[in-house]
């Protein structure tokens, strides 16, 4: 008869530290891209708008990793520089979204009826109109400003928040320990705020993830019809414009772009799946 | 004797690394009634859902073999598995809700369960459906044939359940807490439905279970298990008129039924059961154990027969002499003073 | 027995909108009276509405008629103010004790939530009153920092006592407190409950579906069957002749640690009562228990008069049948 069962502290410990990975390969990859947006300076020996008109659409190595534009500007820089408006668009909105509709899915959440049925129509009517339309109407009546960009995406991305916030906060609140709280006093406020939210923030976390990947796809696409950020100022949609039109004298100027977005959209997507992975993971009891 | 239908022996389970199930053995004869009985994390559920092998990873065996009449079913091909289960071993589970698909009617669900194993004409599995579920006591089958899951009580579908584990005529019939999720009253008619039905029939039945009284009606002999291993096992009356182990004497005394004394605290076990992974050296009760000596913690403790019953004690417990003629006495039983029947290990 | 009632529910109606326009009343006209210093043990199955009767004195749902008086005051017409100090005074232990405690806080943040929130003291103060509560509860004061996972259940079901505690209230409801624990655990804490209540001088109303634990642990005992009390008397009177037919199908179906005895009950009851889904009744047509009853599935006064709760034996029994008595 084998008698397996004992387990030493030492082994239990060593357990433990195995859970401890090193983050997934998409969120370095991320970071990677962030850091070098923000640090530009450092990466790169050139600014953004220094023109070379000795040498435009030079070939990508050497001096100029990517090459440079019609005007002789290092396409690397330009990228770098375009990503922190890019990002900083994508980050604003996902906040503005977070806030948004945590507030509103977590009232629909607590004040079942009808103030619940008015939020949640209103949600799923936003969330049926088309984006890049909305954002049309919306460009047209504001003016297309950095403001007015981060804020339209912001509400386009708030509605799925919002579901997602309902949902969970239903979920945690048909728990006991909500009910118990109510029972010795504590308002719902408080519950809310203390007890309910830092269980809700993972999925909340999640949800913000995959908005910031739409939130990259919406600012791409907006700027690419002109309709977001305006030149001189730019950002990865501005380029891949501007590269678009020299398709096929410099090929690397509009795909250096496109592959930025795509694989910030896709790692993005990892890391929001990673994220619900993790908080689905349930502790396995015999 | 004859050749026991199910033989397990020395039976591994662990989740990723760490052992749940230490090393299970039990035979179980035609016909015959055996009861698993232990609290939750005592791994009984495990070991029926390893012997079916329905486990799903992290949690796999690790080790030993589950002979149904000649073939061990832990060396069983998935494709091999699945023309065993259900026509030779079948199981039902504590909840009727999420073992039924609320998708098909309960009559398309048994004749699947019958034509899995026997290819039958679809009138004739109708038929057959029909009169499986007139068999487990549900009034109107015919019609009741194309009604929905949700159309039916608790107790109601654990029948239905009972009718599609026993459509194809099986050896052995594994029930996992089979009446935990229903209320009392419905509780004693499914376990007399199982009774008949597997008397008619011949099946032999491991009925896993917490509560011992539910066992003490349908069991012959009841195996009882603590963190992963049989501590104790007998034929019921035995049991229950004299447990030698001193679990399971503590867990028949902290029962609580209708006959307790409501004047005096109840003789409750001491501490908690150990979790996977922080088993104790030597007994794994010896924490708990009000009988413990320094020699428990020595070395593992084996399962050696006594008097007609399996026992995993050093120490066990010993019962006056005509003490086992009154059934449900083994409260009286000296627990706490040396006894002068010590056995050593291996002796 | 009333004058020294503690908690005193009269004619407590509780109805739930169902699907297809039809209401469920849930709790339908229920009276209990809870003396003070004593236990009041609530029984049925699933479905009888006793845990919609315990959120309904919990105020965690709004009663649709009927008072719930708390120490002579009336908390139905009571403000939203008024009824949260009272919260202080009336606690519960619910029955998953993973579930009713926050998985993300540690075991002295959930024992000292109820005091953060009547702001009682400051954190030392708290820190000091959350040590107290441990200790009474038999915990080990290194089990502060633990968080719920890392507590078996008999563990949790502990913590959630405590937190039960804190406050100091006179009046703890007991909801299935026990009933997911295991039986070497059950025993612990039920010693446990009965301590804390002899030395606290509590209160409770203990709600379960496990007839032997409440016939432990309860001096009054009322038995429930969809949303009414059909039976209700002191323990001692109650467990030695029930008068109500399903408090006799109820006390047959308790099984019992005897092979030879058990198995012979469990024939006659599996003959006794053959379907256990027969229809529901209409609730205004009769008894609703008289579909499932041995006694009365015949009889004409069954089916068109609803019985009331009524004295039928000596020594205090209320039953609510026409034959009350007749089973035993």
């Amino acid at each position: 008869m084998a008698e397996s069962g004992t387990i030493s502290v030492a082994t239990a410990a060593r357990r433990r530290r195995v859970t401890l990975r090193i983050p997934p390969i998409s969120v370095l990859l991320l970071l990677i891209i962030v850091l070098m947006c923000v640090f530009a300076p450092l990466v790169t020996p050139f600014g953004p708008n220094d023109v070379d008109p000795a040498h435009p659409f030079a070939a990508a190595g050497g001096q100029h990793w990517l090459g440079t534009d019609e005007l002789g500007r290092d396409l690397l820089t330009r990228l770098l520089y375009g990503g922190r408006l890019s990002l900083t668009v994508c980050a604003g909105s996902v906040v503005i979204a977070f806030f948004i509709g945590t507030i509103w899915g977590v009232c629909a959440a607590e004040r079942r009826g009808f103030v619940e049925e008015i939020l949640m129509r209103t949600a799923d009517v936003t969330m049926a109109i088309p984006q890049i339309l909305f954002a049309l109407v919306c460009v047209a009546a504001f003016g297309a400003s950095l403001l007015s960009l981060t804020v339209i995406t912001g509400l386009l991305l708030a509605p799925t928040s919002a579901r997602m916030a309902r949902s969970v906060t239903i979920q945690e609140t048909s728990l006991d320990y909500y009910s118990a709280g109510i029972a010795y006093g504590a308002g719902k406020i408080r519950l809310l705020t203390r007890e309910v939210f830092p269980n809700i923030l993972p999925a909340l976390a999640g949800q913000a993830v995959i908005n910031a990947a739409s939130a990259m796809i919406l600012e791409a696409s907006l700027s690419f019809v002109g309709l977001g950020v305006q030149p001189p100022q730019m950002s990865w949609g501005v380029l891949l414009q501007q590269g678009y039109g020299f398709l096929y004298n410099d090929p690397t100027y509009a795909v250096a772009p496109a592959v930025l977005i795509l694989v910030t959209v896709f790692c993005l997507n990892l890391a929001a799946n990673r994220l619900g992975s993790t908080r689905h993971r349930k502790v396995v009891r015999p | 004797m004859t050749a026991p239908v199910l033989d397990v022996r020395d039976l591994q389970v662990a989740i990723g690394t760490t052992p749940v199930v230490r090393g299970v053995s039990f035979q179980l004869a035609p016909g015959e009634r055996l009861g698993l009985v232990g609290e939750s994390g005592s791994g009984k559920s495990l070991t029926a859902l390893s012997i079916m092998g329905l486990n799903r990873d992290p949690i796999r065996v690790s080790g030993g073999q589950v002979m149904l009449g000649g073939t061990d079913l832990l060396r069983l091909s998935r494709a091999e598995l699945d023309r065993v289960r259900g026509a030779r071993i079948s199981m039902i589970y504590q909840d009727p809700a999420s073992s039924l698909n609320p998708l098909m009617t309960v009559g398309a669900q048994i004749v699947e369960a019958i034509n899995l194993h026997d290819k039958v004409e679809r009138g004739q599995a109708r038929a057959r459906a029909a009169d499986l579920l007139g068999d487990v006591g549900v009034p109107n089958p015919r019609q009741r044939l194309d009604a929905y899951p949700h159309e039916f009580s608790g107790g109601m579908r654990q029948r239905v359940m009972i009718a599609i584990a026993l459509a194809c005529q099986p050896e052995v019939l594994l029930c996992d807490e089979p009446t935990t999720a229903l209320d009392v009253t419905t509780q004693s008619l499914v376990i007399n439905l199982i009774d008949r039905l597997c008397s008619e029939r011949g099946v032999a039945t491991v009925l896993i279970t917490h509560d011992l009284g539910v066992a003490a009606g349908f069991c012959d002999n009841i195996a009882v298990m603590y963190a992963g291993q049989l501590v104790e096992q007998s034929s019921t009356s035995t049991l229950f008129a004299s447990a030698r182990h001193p679990y399971s004497h503590a867990l028949m005394s902290a029962t609580v039924d209708l006959g307790v004394d409501v004047t005096s605290a109840l003789p409750a076990i001491a501490g908690q059961p150990p979790l996977p992974g922080a088993i104790p050296q030597g007994c794994s009760f010896r924490p708990r154990c009000p009988r413990a000596v320094e020699a428990c913690a020595d070395q593992p403790i084996e399962l050696l027969p006594l008097d007609g019953a399996l026992v995993r004690c050093i120490r066990p417990i010993t019962h006056h002499p005509g003490s086992g003629t009154h059934p449900g006495t083994a409260r009286d039983a000296t627990v706490g003073p040396p006894t002068e029947q010590e056995r050593v290990p291996n002796a | 027995m009333p004058e020294a009632a503690l908690l005193s529910v009269k004619d407590l109606v509780k109805v739930f909108p169902s699907r297809e326009g039809k209401e469920l009343r849930a709790v339908d006209g229920v009276s209990i009276d809870v003396r003070r210093g004593s236990t009041f043990g609530l029984v049925g199955e699933s479905g009888s509405g006793k845990s919609t009767l315990s959120r309904c004195i919990l105020r965690l749902l709004r009663p649709d008629a009927g008072t719930v008086s708390f120490d002579g005051q009336d908390m139905a017409s009571m403000s939203a103010a008024r009824v949260r100090r009272l919260r202080s005074r009336i606690q519960v232990v619910f029955q998953d004790p993973h579930g009713s405690l926050n998985r993300s806080k540690t075991v002295s943040d959930i024992v000292g939530a109820p005091l953060a929130a009547h702001r009682s003291g400051n954190r030392a103060a708290r820190s000091a009153r959350v040590a107290e509560l441990l200790d009474l509860v038999q915990l080990p004061a290194a089990m502060t920092a633990r968080k719920p996972r890392e507590l078996s259940g008999g563990q949790a079901q502990r913590v959630a006592i405590a937190r039960a505690l804190a406050l100091n209230p006179d009046f703890v409801v007991l909801d299935e407190a026990v009933s997911a624990l295991d039986v070497s655990v059950r025993a612990q804490i039920l010693n446990l409950l009965r301590e804390l209540q002899g030395e606290l001088g509590l209160t409770y109303l203990f709600i379960s579906h496990d007839l032997g634990v409440v016939r432990y642990i309860s001096q009054d005992i009322a038995v429930m069957y969809r949303g009414r009390i059909i039976e209700v008397g002191p323990r001692e009177q109650l467990f030695a002749a029930p008068q109500h037919p399903y408090t006799r199908l109820l006390l047959d179906a308790v099984p019992i640690a005897d092979p030879s005895r058990q198995r012979t009950r469990m024939r006659l009851l599996g003959e006794q009562t053959g379907a256990d889904d027969r229809p529901d009744l209409p609730d205004d047509a009769g008894c609703r228990f008289r579909s499932r009853c041995p006694v009365g599935a015949d009889r004409e006064r069954c089916a068109t008069e609803d019985p009331r709760l009524e004295p039928h034996a000596e020594g205090g029994t209320l039953a609510a049948c026409h034959y009350a008595g007749e089973i035993s």
